[in-house]
């Protein structure tokens, strides 16, 4: 193997060029500008952004975070501004952040997703992610994402309003994922990102109750990454579209063993809160393993197991 | 702000279960009062680093006065002179000191007499010499020596007797004696502090502790519920006037 190989971390997802596979997950990097400090977010492949719904939300009361062995729990609920702000202020502001910026749409009911795709798709950005898989709001959210004819129906609603790659983000949750993943297909999903959270408990015994009020929330972390790798191969071995495949990395090793699994991108989204320099880190470590292993480019190893 | 590894100068108990940590700053850059870092051990273990209001900067050493609650500040608590630990910062929004005039009351509840320290020496030097101390503590007091010499006016009150005054910290103060009165300290108290300020009309500002993942303002976990809706601790704050913060009832 050539020890001076510069491998090619490029990808090409749905028409847009990602210089490379790293992407930051919904909801664990803000619109992009809180991480300045740290590094410039065009390091990444992309980022996408702080799910939005079409109204502005205040998400959950009382404890949003919740730590675990090798994981944390969070029940955030949508907390963000609303379809308008972003189009008017937010957009404006954070498209030049990014090669590929993914603005990552909720709701609650189907009329929500589709006027609130039908604004955002129209801004400056190049591609929607649809969340059909929040597993902390009351309504919707992950309710749309548990049965294949219930996603069918919301990513079908969709389609229409959207004319940028629509990604739709699934839920480990669901009942029978690759049904639920190749209903979104067939419905009209351009690609298909997984896993959201898992939905998930967590009782404080000297209180003798649940932690979070909202009783479950989403786990994430290092802990979910053996089930989430599993998850992703399952599904890019039975769809057509690409898979962005997310849960737990926190390596280059991580992000290639997605990879592996047959995913064109990963979303890492626990390990930049926990240090803000992880994501860029991750680039550099998956570069170097591709040197060191004679991998020119992400092409040779992709859904090789 | 930076995120760098930091090596650990000391790390000594100043009471039980109350330890200060000082590492090396090594790029100094500067700290406002009342911001804080994030700190994480390099063990996996536990995941999120630890929110840590800064106690005090002097030189190129950065120190933390923390007390030992969980598995987070366990892990801090058991580094010595040598290890080395990931401190990102500083964060937030701290205390505007060119603010801060007249009479001042420093509030603080237990550990939250951390970020009094740095802020007591910052308003010293910005010429505000009618500082006063109010510090209330379950058992023994801790960490009030630091303010001999910077401070002239302490007060003392302990739940159990065992110091200054028996009773819980609004004992030593009346707000109308004040032009302004910070607070940091356990949410009972500074309700407390909100109210009795509302009442004696005297401008009232808190410092909040919460729980907090990203320590940056990506993640929206530490929010706080306001006046003008929920507030991320971490970003927006942890200094908040107090009349813009809706303590839970809880």
């Amino acid at each position: 193997m050539s020890a001076d190989i510069v491998p090619d971390l490029s990808v090409e997802l749905n028409g847009v060029t990602l210089k490379n596979p790293v992407i930051a997950a919904s909801g664990t990097y803000g619109f992009g500008e809180e991480l300045l400090p740290f590094h410039h977010p065009s390091v990444l492949g992309g980022f996408s952004t702080k799910g939005i719904t079409l109204y502005p939300r205040q998400g959950n009361r009382g404890i949003r975070l919740h730590e675990t062995r090798a994981g944390m729990m969070n029940s955030i609920g949508l907390q963000n501004p609303g379809a308008e702000v972003f189009v008017r202020d937010i957009a404006p502001r954070i498209r030049g952040l990014t090669g590929c910026l993914i603005a990552n749409v909720g709701g609650s009911d189907i009329d929500d997703y589709v006027q609130a795709v039908a604004m955002i798709a129209a801004a400056d950005v190049d591609m929607i992610e649809l969340n059909i898989s929040c597993p902390n709001v009351k309504c919707g959210g992950m309710a749309f994402g548990m049965r294949a004819e219930d996603a069918a129906s919301v990513v079908r609603a969709v389609r229409p309003v959207c004319p940028k790659p629509l990604m739709v983000k699934l839920s480990p949750n669901a009942h029978d994922l690759v049904a639920v993943a190749l209903a979104c297909q067939e419905a009209g999903a351009d690609s298909l990102s997984l896993v959201n959270t898992f939905n998930a408990l967590a009782i404080d015994v000297h209180a003798r109750k649940a932690v979070f009020d909202n009783v479950t929330a989403g786990l994430s972390g290092p802990a979910i990454l053996p089930i989430a790798l599993r998850m992703t191969r399952d599904v890019a071995r039975a769809v057509r579209v690409p898979v962005i495949g997310m849960g737990g990395i926190e390596t280059g090793e991580d992000a290639a063993a997605f990879i592996m699994a047959g995913a064109t991108a990963v979303q890492v989204g626990t390990a930049g809160l926990v240090r803000p320099d992880a994501l860029p880190r991750i680039v550099e470590e998956l570069a170097a393993f591709m040197a060191r292993e004679g991998i020119a480019n992400l092409g040779q190893i992709r859904g090789i197991v | 702000m930076t995120t760098d590894l930091h090596v650990v100068i000391r790390n000594q108990h100043v009471a039980p279960g109350i330890l200060r940590l000082t590492v090396d700053g090594g790029a100094a850059q500067p700290v406002q009062p009342g911001q804080f870092h994030m700190l994480k051990t390099e063990a996996p273990e536990p995941l999120l680093p630890r929110p840590l209001s800064i106690h005090d900067v002097e030189g190129d050493l950065l120190s933390f006065l923390y007390e030992v609650k969980g598995a987070g500040t366990r892990a801090i608590a058991e580094l010595v002179p040598g290890h080395r630990i990931r401190v990102t910062g500083p964060l937030g929004r701290g205390f505007d000191v060119q603010d801060l005039r007249g009479r001042i009351l420093l509030v603080a509840g237990g550990i939250g007499i951390a970020p009094f320290r740095y802020l007591a020496r910052a308003l010293v030097a910005a010429g505000r010499d009618r500082l006063t101390l109010a510090a209330g503590f379950r058992g023994l007091p801790y960490g009030i020596e630091d303010f001999a010499g910077v401070v002239d006016d302490i007060r003392i009150a302990t739940e159990d007797g065992s110091a200054g005054i028996q009773g819980r910290v609004p004992v030593l103060y009346r707000p109308q004696d004040f032009d302004v009165v910070v607070a940091c300290g356990p949410v009972p108290m500074m309700r407390a502090v909100q109210q009795g300020c509302r009442e004696a009309g005297t401008r009232a500002i808190v410092s909040m502790e919460a729980r907090m993942a990203c320590g940056i303002g990506a993640c929206l976990g530490c929010t706080t519920q306001t006046t003008t809706g929920m507030r991320r601790v971490c970003a927006d704050g942890p200094v908040f006037p107090a009349d813009e913060v809706i303590f839970d009832e809880r």
